[in-house]
This record gives C-alpha cells, structure tokens and sequence, in this order.
C-alpha cells in the first residue's frame, strides 16, 4: 500500500515543474505573471531571469522527487510522511516563481515598462456569452445513479455520485467569471481568446461530469471484479488528469499564438492586483471568483471577504493535511475495544462506534480469515486498520478490525446486515464471541 | 469600442461611462444602431455594481444618446438629439472661462475647439 500511495503522487513535482516552466513562455503579454511589452521580452536581463528561474525550478522538483522516493522507503509514519511531502510540493515549486515575478517587476519599473494603474477597460464589441446547455450534464447523473438497481444497500454512495457529476455543471456554471479575454484595442482578438477559454472550460468539466459517472459505474463492479475495476478506475484517473492537463495546455498554447504579436503601443496591464503574480488582491472588483490570466482555471480576489475566507480555508487545509497524516497513522495503532453487556454488542475505535443489540443478532461465529475479494466501498483501509463499508462475494459487510490481527468476530443480524469485528487483542474478541453465546 | 473606468479619479464611474459613450458617438466609433453591452455583461467584464452602469445607461436614455429595448438591450439612438441641454451649455461656459482665466486668447480657444470637433469626424 505504501508502494500504491507514493506512486499515485510522485509524479507532481515534474508536472508542476511543467506548468510553471510554461509559464517563461509569453502568453496575453504575460511572463511569470508580470505583463511586458514586445521590447521587454527580448531583453537580455530579462532572458537571465527566466534562465535562473528554469534552473531553480528543475532544481526544486529534482529534490522533491528524491525526498519522495527516500520517503517511501521509510518504514512506519508512512502517512505523515506522504501528507508532509505533498503540502511542500504544492509551495516549494511556486518559490522560484515567486521569486522571479519580484525580480522581473523590478526591472519593468526600472525600464518604465508600467501603464496607469487602476484602471479598467472593456471592449463594447465583446460578445455574450453561450452557456452550454444543462441537459448535456443529465445523462451522466443517470448513469451513476444506475448502479443502485444492482446494488441497493450502497444507494447513498452512488447518490452522492450523481450529485458530483450535476456539480459539475454549477462548478462550470458558477466558478467562472464572464469577462472577456483583453490583451490590447483588438476585438477580434479578444474574441478569440474568450471563446477559446470558454470552449475549453466547458470541455473540461464535461468531461469531468462523464468521467464521475463511470467512476461510479465501476464501483458497481468492484465486489464481483475488484482488481479488474481497481485497474480501470486507475486508467480512468490517469485519463481525467491527462485531459485536465491537456486542455490547460492547449488554452496557453492559443492564448501564446493569438497574441505573438501583442504588446505594441497599447495593452493591458493588470499586474499590480496580482501579489507575486499568483494571488488576486483588488478592492475595486467586486467579483469573488475570477479568472487565472493565463490559462483557463479560476481564483479568488482576496480583497472580497468571500475570497479571504476561502482562502483561508485552503491555507487552513494545507496547514491541517501533516496533522492528518499523524492522526491517520496513528489508526494503525489505536485500540478497537469489543464489549458486550446483558443487551448490545460494542465496538468501538476512535470516533467509530457500532452498536448491535444483542436481540438483533441472527449469528455470531470466529473467522481465522477475512473473506477473499474484500474491498472497501466507503471508509478506511489503511495496513493496520480496517473501517467502514466493504464488500466481498456475498455483498456488503461492515468491517472494524486490524487485518493483522485474527480472529474476526464474523455477526449476522436478524435483517441480514453483516459484521466482521476484531480487537487488536486476540483474547478480547475470543472473549466477547463466548460472552454472546452465554 | 475600449470603454476605461478608473477607479482613483474624482469622477463617479457612472459619469466615467456616460461620458465615454457620448464621445464614442461623437468620434464615431458607435454607430447609430450599434448594439452595447448588457448591463450584467458590462458590470461582470469591469468588477463594477450593476447599478453604475445602469444609472449611466438611464442617464444616457434620457439624453437621447441611446435606446433600450426589454429584449435587444441597449444600443446607440439612430439619430443624435438636436437639442443642447441646459446643463451642457453650463459646463460649457465653466469650460471657458478656465481657459479665459488660464490666459487662452480668443483664437486659440476657438481653434481648439474646432479640432476637438472634427476628431473622429473623418473615420
């Protein structure tokens, strides 16, 4: 498992070393988040920053990538690790950029490369905006509704499916801001570059609609097929973020060729909202969501408390992910107590708790094996600890136990509801299997 | 047409926009008939209330400079009003003075004003 979840993360710091390393590349004017005139881009100071700035970056994700595979072969604390190295891959890769976007602001002022600020323009021949149509987000909340003909008892799972994939249509609806895609007085330009980002954005959370329907149509595979629908699940993952990356890049690829030849007399220049080129600061927009210049993603304006407090949430999240990893690895230890008095059976770990009474109990048998093709449907499974709703060739089977430590306490109640019960401690689940035979 | 709203002058962005629009017709680069922005369009595309934009298209209404229609929005008047308002004539003449006050003879005041009204005339 260890093996699975460094994997499944490895391979971050290239892309991102990628993405940002694209960003050398002048598109809408912009280099590093600092918009230059044509002059400004062939400038020789200008070129060492951008070459420094390469260096740093491939040097940054180079470390990170050996920090991760050293981190995988560190046994225990696998979690924390993992949880650690993910938050200082998503800052330490934006600390050349950061860095470079200061250097690079520096010199236009130096050069008088600035333009008036507060300012902003709009163009009277920008056209309205098409949304796509709601009913093509439909058939995929359909569709991964479907799986509950086959499996009822799991009907809240692939609901909460259906609801991913109709979010997809407010995600595309709403965390999108309707504003043209100005570079300079050209209209048709302009044009262009709005109609492409639109297409694109649409594109992409179709796409994302769809692919949440399948991923939901290959659960319903899992407890006849489990290693057939883990493979396909990870194809489909590797799909979805081969096309997120894909339409990102092919955005910048036409926003890179459509405005080659910008940046001459006049072009906008919005830089002093932009906090090291990545945070939107402007008090005098009162858009909360807005668009990422370059490429076709979102963010926030952190000048409207809306933007303020999500952004605090995700600094708040990124600042919580290492204590997670400390609090799931230490699942792996934490004690799971069986009790069982005159009338409930109890098991208990952490913030779990199952509550059977005793009079609902059908059978209550010891297993020295979990079942064969057991696979988690909703909950956890980390090496250690086993928790929440699986699946195996009878159905489901809720699970409470540390796979390492038999025997299971195997229940079947009067409705048909299964249980597999294990403390860490033998004796204890022996134990509570006799107290219930009493 | 490039409309710009800045944001530190003195000048209420509602009259930013009036005004604009106004010049645009004059220099013609709104034609008689050309569509504008929505109001929602316009206010979402520069971050201002919708109000701004509204109170500067209900101004512009008034004046005759433009039409609205509840389903094709608003677009440029085909024929400009004939009659110079009250208000007009009034910033007018403020105008001038501060140009008799600066110390502008009277011909460069008059060939000033002739080329600030034949800008746009031959586009």
């Amino acid at each position: 498992m260890n093996w699975i979840i460094w994997l499944s993360v490895l391979w971050l710091p290239a892309l991102l070393a990628y993405m940002n390393l694209n960003e050398i590349k002048a598109k809408k004017n912009i280099v590093l988040g600092v918009t230059l005139p044509q002059e400004g881009r062939e400038d020789a100071q200008v070129q060492r920053i951008l070459q420094t700035f390469k260096q740093r970056t491939i040097a940054a994700a180079a470390c990170l990538l050996i920090v991760g595979i050293a981190a995988m072969f560190i046994p225990g604390r696998t979690m924390t690790l993992f949880m650690l190295w993910t938050v200082l891959t998503v800052i330490v890769p934006y600390i050349p950029y950061v860095l470079a976007n200061r250097d690079l602001k520096r010199l236009k002022t130096e050069r008088g490369w600035t333009s008036a600020s507060r300012i902003v323009y709009a163009d009277t021949g920008t056209e309205p905006v098409r949304y796509l149509h709601p009913l093509l987000f439909v058939p995929p909340v359909l569709i991964a509704l479907c799986p509950i003909l086959i499996e009822k008892g799991l009907s809240i799972m692939y609901v909460m499916m259906a609801v991913l994939c109709a979010l997809s249509y407010v995600s595309y609806r709403y965390l999108y801001r309707n504003k043209a895609e100005m570079v300079d007085a050209d209209t048709a330009r302009t044009a262009a570059l709005s109609r492409i980002r639109r297409y694109n954005w649409g594109k992409m959370w179709l796409i994302s609609s769809y692919a949440m329907a399948f991923i939901s149509l290959l659960s319903a595979l899992t407890p006849r097929h489990p290693f057939v629908s883990f493979l396909l699940l990870g194809v489909l993952c590797i799909a979805i973020c081969y096309e997120a990356v894909h339409l990102e890049m092919k955005t910048r690829k036409a926003q890179e060729k459509l405005t080659a030849d910008s940046g001459g007399e006049w072009y906008v220049d919005d830089d002093e909202h932009w906090l090291g080129g990545l945070l939107y600061f402007n008090p005098d927009d009162s858009k909360t969501i807005i668009n990422n210049r370059v490429g076709m993603n979102s963010s926030v304006n952190i000048a409207r408390p809306a933007g303020m407090v999500l952004m605090s949430f995700l600094v708040i999240l990124l600042a919580g992910m290492p204590v997670m990893g400390v609090w799931l690895d230490s699942l792996g230890t934490q004690p799971i107590v069986l009790s069982v008095d005159d009338r409930q059976l109890r098991a208990s770990s952490g913030m779990t708790h199952y509550t059977i009474e005793r009079e609902d109990i059908a059978s209550a048998e010891l297993r020295e094996q979990l079942p064969e093709r057991l696979a988690r449907r909703f909950g956890t499974a980390m090496d250690h600890y086993l928790e929440g709703t699986f699946s195996d060739t009878e159905g489901a089977v809720k699970l409470l136990c540390d796979p390492y430590c038999p025997p299971y306490l195997y229940i079947v109640t009067k409705d048909g509801k299964r249980y597999l019960l294990a403390s860490r401690v033998s004796e204890e689940t022996i134990q509570a299997e006799q107290l219930l035979k009493e | 047409m490039i409309l710009q709203f800045d944001f530190s002058s003195d000048e209420a962005l509602y009259m930013q926009l009036r005004n604009q629009i106004v010049a645009g017709i004059a220099e013609g680069k709104l034609k008689p008939g050309e569509r504008l922005p929505t109001i929602r369009a316009l206010a979402d595309e520069c971050g201002i209330n919708m109000m701004t934009v509204s109170k500067a298209y209900q101004l512009l209404k008034s004046e005759g400079y433009i039409v609205t229609d509840r389903r094709s929005g608003a677009s440029v008047a085909g024929s400009s009003p004939t009659q110079i308002s009250e208000a007009t004539m009034k910033a007018l003449r403020i105008c001038i003075y501060e140009m008799r006050i600066a110390g502008m003879s009277e011909e460069d005041l008059i060939r000033t004003c002739r080329t600030i009204f034949r800008e746009g005339k031959t586009q």
